[in-house]
């Protein structure tokens, strides 16, 4: 379990981070979207124990992350620029993730190769971009991290490819209680994948939601009546947004689907229409909630 | 499972010598062409004449010393800032920071390779010197305490260098900023010391730090010091100190490096703290070097300096706010400036009033336990081994009450004024004082007068004291005074005398004589004249007196011995003198005898005797400017004695009336 709280994290007297506190829990995949500049990378990298945050705890499995050996050790951090040695080959470079990562896994390496149909003598410079994310892949998921940090993972990626690392992801995730950690600045990319979102603005978390609550927990509702009604009728209701088309009114209501047929049915609309909502259209009205225009930090 | 880690990580070494392990190759190149392939060229070279002497060297520095030096400071700078370069850029900043390893591991292993990249070529060299030794026949050119001494002083300097430079790299986060203040900061303890003090002597009258400050400062920078380290045996207390200084310097690299900022990659700082230190030392050292820039290069106006001041800390705080920012477009930011220079110009107005007291301080002469007083002559000038302490100094009462109040004078004077632009006579002196006072403290002084002549009643009685006298020729005085050899330099030729009876006579001549020359003779110009030369062989010292035709036990000796020919130089002597105002090139003269006759009419050219005498006499009243140039020529017409300068109002009226007549 990876646990934040009040963290602070100023670049000389520029706030980036301010009292971020989120938790993410073991073998779970947490999206955290944000613009850019919005502190996305620097969270990551305080969780990676690369930055130190100057205020606040950061910890994992109620350990500190910076300087936490045993910890890093089963973490594994992808920036959005990918890094290698220069000039090294796949094989070079995994036999030093190999000296790093004490549980590295050789046999999972020469099995992933064969799917893979990557050359291990090739310098991974001269590999395309696509292909060079899958390698980092590859390689970090070898070192068989229980912590699999992710900047923009699929920034610029066909959709072959990003589905086939998705399934990577997911399949260690339900093999092996992997805690993922995704960052992107949409929310399309990741929605399908995460079991968690938060949305992080100017350094800020804005809100943090289990998907699985979120969906259930947030309809869109047609009704029509044969005759006007009174506003009054949605008392009791947590209405997020609402409009009128002609006699039909289109409303997004926070809420068990119970109390809502509950609260609306005396009425007798003539039309009563409970929808699905995407999850784009959710955190557009969450965010309307909080103040924001989603569109300013996610589209 | 418990997985088994080890402090050391063999891929990461691996990695570090992929990316940095052509310096050590360079590196080994390098050393092999300049020490053991020069030393084997030397000894084939000896070996075809059976020659020994040819290429005999105190030590292995000797060998290509310029290239060993080069190597000396470049290597360590190259490796400290290769190695630690992961460091200085984002993308692996981050995924160095990203691996299992904690921070002092890092720096530790990292450092390491650097090292290493040094030590390994190094120690095969010399193992290569080693077995050259041992078979072949090289000992006269080198031996084995040479390579360890060698080894010795090369690994320290280096480690220092390379030290210093890696604690550099983490302090900035931008290679050519880590390379670009490691230089300066190895130079700078000497530098901003130098500026000081050329600063504060341009602002106070009087202000001097002692002999030998340039040697003494030099030995603040490790690269100017490292200069020297073939010069000079080596001082094991030194590389003590040395070894002392890069453990310090490893324990603050590695404390600073841990708790450095990862994102600090390409910012030109490290550490945020650390700009306004740097802004304002440069601003401070840019101040320093244009107040002495316009300070010297317009004879110290006061005006030009605070020009230079201001011109200068402007530039460097800008060049400063540049690095700082990366960006050349900061002009906006200038409060800062404009609280240095408030705060700056009261501490050089402070010192300009002399609000210290610095300019008028004399001491008591109670407080005086001596004094050493020297009036610009060059002998204590070429002592290496000279320390202040070692100095003759005054200790009679009464020449050090001539001494102060000489000092009282001079500090008072407007003609020792320092802005002044510095015009020198035959009787101007750069005048210094060092007065070692009861409390064991020190006080020191250095004046410029434009002439004694014009102080004549501070002067004379000093100049004429005993005890002046003993301190300016020390030598002349001591007790084991060892002469083995005198030359008698006159205006013809030179006589050797080596019969020690007469060496004894005429040194006590000299003794005597100097002790009772008058101030006139003293300060009469003698750059022309005859002089003794008093040889020691066996220390091979060389002292010259001038000699003087006044100096009557002398010149009676050397009468009587038949050894005064032409040391006296009178009208007899003399065959035709010459003379042309506004002479261009010197070297005319000597081209006279052999001029065609035409050219010789630019010239007025006598050889009647009284013409020759009156034209004789100005050569003790010469100056060192003056539009007249005369040359005196001796036994034949061809050989020219000597040349002098004269001014318009000295020369005779027959000079002017013959090119008036032209």
């Amino acid at each position: 379990m990876i646990q934040i709280s009040n963290i602070d994290k100023n670049f000389e007297k520029e706030p980036v981070l301010q009292q971020v506190s989120l938790t993410i829990q073991k073998g779970s995949i947490y999206g955290l979207l944000g613009s850019n500049g919005a502190g996305k990378t620097t969270l990551l990298k305080t969780i990676a124990g690369i930055i130190k945050q100057d205020d606040g705890t950061c910890q994992i499995e109620n350990q500190q992350v910076f300087e936490n050996t045993s910890l890093k050790e089963r973490m594994i951090f992808l920036p959005d620029a990918l890094y290698f040695f220069s000039h090294y080959t796949v094989a070079q470079m995994a036999y030093f993730y190999q000296d790093m990562y004490p549980h590295w896994n050789q046999e999972r390496f020469v099995q992933m190769q064969k799917a893979l149909d990557l050359q291990v003598d090739r310098k991974i410079h001269r590999f395309s971009k696509g292909m060079q994310r899958q390698v980092a892949f590859w390689l970090a998921l070898c070192a068989m991290p229980d912590y699999l940090i992710l900047d923009e993972p699929f920034d610029g990626l066909d959709p072959v490819i990003r589905k086939k690392i998705k399934s990577w992801i997911i399949q260690d995730v339900a093999e092996r209680e992997m805690t993922v950690m995704i960052s992107s600045h949409n929310l399309r990319e990741v929605e399908d994948i995460c079991d968690a979102i938060g949305i992080i603005h100017r350094g800020k978390l804005l809100l943090e939601k289990d998907l699985d609550d979120l969906k259930s927990d947030i309809h869109k509702v047609q009704l029509a009546f044969k005759s006007p009604v009174e506003d009054s009728i949605f008392k009791g209701l947590n209405i997020l947004h609402q409009e009128k088309r002609g006699s039909v009114y289109v409303c997004i209501i926070k809420g068990h689907i119970e109390t809502i047929e509950q609260t609306l049915q005396p009425y007798n609309p003539v039309v009563f229409d409970i929808l699905p909502l995407t999850l784009e259209e959710i955190f557009i009205y969450e965010m309307e909630g909080v103040g924001y225009a989603i569109e300013n930090i996610l589209l | 499972m418990q997985s088994k880690t080890s402090y050391f990580k063999k891929e990461l070494l691996k990695q570090g010598f992929k990316s940095s392990g052509w310096i050590g190759i360079a590196y080994f190149l390098a050393l092999l062409l300049i020490l053991p392939l020069q030393i084997f060229m030397m000894y084939t070279e000896d070996s075809l004449d059976n020659s020994r002497n040819y290429n005999h060297i105190d030590h292995l520095f000797e060998v290509n010393s310029e290239f060993q030096l080069v190597l000396l400071f470049i290597i360590p700078v190259i490796a400290g800032i290769f190695t630690f370069r992961f460091m200085q850029v984002k993308g692996s900043a981050d995924f160095m920071a990203s691996l299992p390893l904690k921070r002092g591991n890092l720096f530790n292993q990292q450092f390491l390779i650097g090292y290493i990249l040094m030590v390994v070529p190094l120690s095969v060299i010399t193992i290569i010197l080693l077995v050259m030794q041992g078979m072949m026949d090289v000992g006269y050119i080198y031996s084995y305490a040479d390579i360890s001494k060698w080894l010795l002083i090369t690994f320290v300097y280096q480690s220092f260098i390379y030290v210093f430079t890696v604690l550099i790299g983490v302090l900035t986060g931008i290679s050519a900023v880590q390379a670009g203040l490691s230089y300066i900061f190895l130079l700078f303890p000497a530098g901003i010391i130098a500026l000081v003090i050329i600063n504060l002597e341009m602002l106070l009258k009087g202000f001097y730090v002692g002999f030998f400050w340039e040697e003494e400062v030099a030995k603040y920078s490790p690269l100017l010091d490292a200069i020297q380290i073939y010069e000079d045996d080596i001082s094991y207390l030194r590389l003590g100190v040395y070894i002392v200084l890069t453990i310090i310097t490893y324990v603050l690299a590695k404390l600073f490096y841990q708790i450095r900022y990862v994102e600090s990659a390409s910012q030109a700082l490290a550490f945020p703290k650390l700009k306004p230190i740097f802004k304002f030392g440069v601003t401070l050292c840019f101040m320093l070097l244009g107040g002495a820039y316009f300070g010297l290069m317009q004879s110290k106006l006061i005006g030009w300096i605070l020009f230079g001041y201001l011109f200068g800390a402007f530039i460097g705080y800008l060049l400063a706010e540049m690095l700082i920012q990366k960006t050349w477009r900061v002009f906006h930011y200038w409060k800062g400036f404009l609280a240095y220079i408030g705060v700056s110009f009261i501490v050089i107005l402070t010192v300009i009033l002399d609000l210290y007291g610095y300019e008028g301080r004399v001491p008591e002469a109670d407080q005086i336990e001596s004094v050493f007083i020297n009036n610009g002559g060059y002998s204590y000038y070429y002592r290496e081994d000279l320390e202040e302490s070692d100095l003759p100094t005054i200790t009679d009462r009464e020449t050090i009450r001539y001494v102060t109040t000489l000092h009282e004078v001079l500090a008072d004077s407007d003609q020792t004024e320092l802005q002044r632009r510095r015009i020198f006579k035959p009787d101007s002196v750069n005048i210094q004082f060092i007065y070692f006072l009861e409390n064991g403290q020190k006080l020191k002084r250095k004046y410029f007068v434009p002439s004694t002549e014009s102080m004549r009643e501070y002067f004379q009685p000093l100049y004429e004291s005993e005890g002046y006298k003993e301190i300016q020729e020390s030598w002349l005085f001591e007790e084991e005074l060892e002469v083995s050899q005198i030359n008698i330099h006159g205006y013809e030729d030179v006589k050797e005398v080596y019969d020690d009876q007469l060496i004894e006579q005429i040194t006590e001549a000299m003794k005597k004589d100097y002790l009772t020359a008058s101030f006139d003779e003293l300060n009469k110009n003698t750059y022309r004249s005859a002089s003794l030369e008093f040889i020691n062989s066996r220390e091979q010292k060389h002292y010259h007196m001038p000699l003087k035709p006044s100096y009557q036990n002398t010149m009676e000796l050397l009468e009587s011995s038949e050894l005064d020919d032409h040391v006296i130089l009178e009208v007899e002597d003399l065959t035709r003198v010459a003379v042309k105002q506004g002479l261009n090139n010197r070297n005319e003269i000597y081209e006279l005898p052999t001029m065609p006759k035409e050219q010789q009419d630019n010239w007025f050219i006598t050889e009647g005797q009284e013409e020759m005498k009156q034209l004789l006499e100005l050569k003790d009243k010469a100056d060192y400017s003056g539009e007249w140039t005369i040359g005196l020529f001796g036994s034949n017409k061809h050989r020219l004695l000597t040349t002098f300068i004269v001014t318009d109002e000295q020369i005779p009226d027959f000079v002017k009336q013959y090119f008036e007549g032209q």
